[in-house]
């Protein structure tokens, strides 16, 4: 048997696993979803900065647009700080491609190099 | 720009912009204040995820959510006046404004006023920690500025006390920067943050969390070089002989917000003792007829979706007040047996009482609950919970038409 708190939604439920794999504790379908994925292969969104070398802008919040593994997120986060972006992108505009082949993009997460 | 409204807004950020954008919906002219440059409040610094789950359905970054308000807003043609500090304010036929602008002082006038002006944080020496005054003593929402905002990395190895969310969020995301965080102290038995952020936070990062312990000591002249951490017992006093000096730079505080309401205060709104902020009635208008307040200001929130929708019900009533609701008759909403706090503290028998949003807080922690709305021995209604956490706060609607007497919330 084995226990994870679910981080899908703020009530963070207690969801266990037995040795046959059956799922419980759990108060909603997104939750069983995501402990089979947390006890098999752990995967986060991972959200942070990057420099810029835009003034009033020294850096600029970004995220991974899908979950990478939980293990990728210091290498990913390493590649992202090596990063200067120059150009002024828009929310939702990527950063980095398909950053250390984890098949996610970097994407901007603000709009304030627009002006906004 | 003009210099008279229906309804000015103070702050531009969830609240604020909620207020707006549902004022403005309702056919108002509105004007919203900002002391910063940029709009969105807090979140701007929120860089994580999790915001708006309830409101879209989706795991939004701060600007993320901050920016779809942001968008509409301008869509919608409300004023915003950024860099600009409301020094005063008085009531007579309406309300009159002195602000502070990147012009000079201007006068605004308002038929209604809507406050969500967010909360502070605690410092240092709110909590009496003893010692030195060196550099190195952050609270956490001053150290996600520096990390999130400017860049900069507030020190090398950190300790944090309290485990609210920015502390537990600050955690993750100095350790991600490259800091060392040697661990969270908490002088309750319980953290005080969200579970999943212990376990997303803390537990994904192996950074240890210390319960019923507390700073006691800052050490080091010029920089912070250690503290001195001692247990506590239930009743929060420190346990003699217990201290212990562990080595860092740096110390960011998480240990509380209170709402701000020096402007309520200038205006003589009743200030609950419970929430710390405005006492106010189901549509969010305070002791002063015409005075709304939201989000933060009127009582610290765990979740952004609620601070939206606490402005979007403050905007739609101030346009309801300009418009001439009746004059308001009220019902008190007393805390019983197991309830910390709950907004609304009254309800206004002359308007609509079919949707009455609660926001409640527990005063402790508890499993297999019911939250109970009562008029006397009568249930009005009722709601089980699996869980009830002192840290997580409990929204209900509830259908109350025809109410004709005091209430009373409590846990049975």
């Amino acid at each position: 048997m084995r226990e994870i708190t679910c981080i899908v939604c703020p009530i963070g439920c207690t969801v266990s696993m037995d040795n046959s794999g059956n799922i419980s504790g759990n108060q909603c379908r997104r939750g069983a979803d995501f402990a089979r994925q947390e006890f098999t292969s752990p995967q986060r969104t991972l959200c942070t900065t990057v420099k810029t070398s835009i003034e009033g802008h020294p850096v600029v919040p970004v995220r991974t647009d899908r979950e990478i593994a939980k293990e990728k997120i210091l290498p990913v986060i390493r590649e992202i700080n090596r990063t200067v972006l120059s150009e002024r992108l828009g929310i939702g505009e990527i950063v980095l491609e398909n950053v250390l082949g984890t098949g996610a993009n970097i994407i901007l997460t603000t709009n304030e190099l627009k002006g906004e | 720009m003009q210099d008279s409204f229906n309804v000015v807004v103070i702050g531009a950020g969830p609240a604020g912009l909620a207020g707006a954008i549902a004022a403005r919906e309702a056919g108002g002219e509105v004007l919203v204040i900002e002391r910063e440059k940029r709009l969105g409040g807090i979140l701007k610094q929120c860089i994580h995820d999790g915001f708006g789950l309830n409101r879209y359905g989706e795991r939004l970054t701060g600007p993320e959510y901050a920016y779809r308000d942001i968008k509409k807003a301008e869509e919608l043609g409300i004023t915003f006046l950024t860099s600009a500090f409301v020094l005063d304010v008085k009531k007579h036929d309406g309300f009159s404004l002195a602000v502070s602008t990147r012009e000079g002082i201007r006068k605004i006038r308002a038929k209604a006023l809507i406050l969500a002006t967010g909360c502070r944080e605690r410092t240092a020496k709110q909590i009496f920690i003893h010692g030195k005054r060196p550099s190195g003593i952050f609270t956490a929402g001053c150290a996600q500025y520096l990390v999130n905002i400017e860049g900069l990395l507030p020190g090398r190895r950190c300790v944090i006390l309290g485990s609210g969310d920015i502390g537990l969020i600050m955690a993750r995301r100095l350790t991600l920067e490259g800091c060392e965080v040697v661990g969270v102290y908490e002088a309750k038995k319980t953290p005080s943050g969200l579970k999943r952020n212990i376990s997303q936070c803390l537990n994904d990062f192996h950074i240890p969390l210390h319960l019923k312990k507390t700073v006691t000591r800052v050490f080091g002249e010029d920089r912070l070089e250690g503290v001195e951490i001692a247990s506590v017992d239930d009743d929060m006093n420190v346990i003699k002989g217990t201290e212990e000096r562990v080595a860092c730079d740096t110390l960011i505080l998480s240990v509380g917000l209170i709402p701000e309401n020096e402007l309520a205060e200038k205006l003589g709104v009743e200030i609950s003792p419970f929430t710390k902020g405005a006492v106010v009635d189901n549509n969010l208008e305070t002791s002063v007829a015409g005075v709304f307040a939201a989000g933060n200001a009127l009582s610290v929130n765990d979740l952004v979706d609620y601070v939206s929708e606490n402005g979007f019900i403050a905007g739609k009533a101030a346009m309801d007040y300009i418009k001439g609701r009746k004059p308001r008759a009220f019902l008190a909403v007393e805390r019983g047996a197991g309830i910390a706090s709950v907004v609304p503290q009254r309800l206004d028998v002359n308007s609509d009482l079919s949707k009455v949003v609660f926001y409640i807080r527990s005063d402790g922690d508890h499993r297999e609950r019911k939250l109970l709305l009562k008029k006397g021995e009568e249930i009005l209604f009722q709601k089980g919970f699996k869980v009830m956490n002192q840290a997580e706060s409990i929204r209900i609607k509830a259908d109350l038409s025809g109410l004709d007497g005091d209430i009373r919330v409590e846990i049975a």
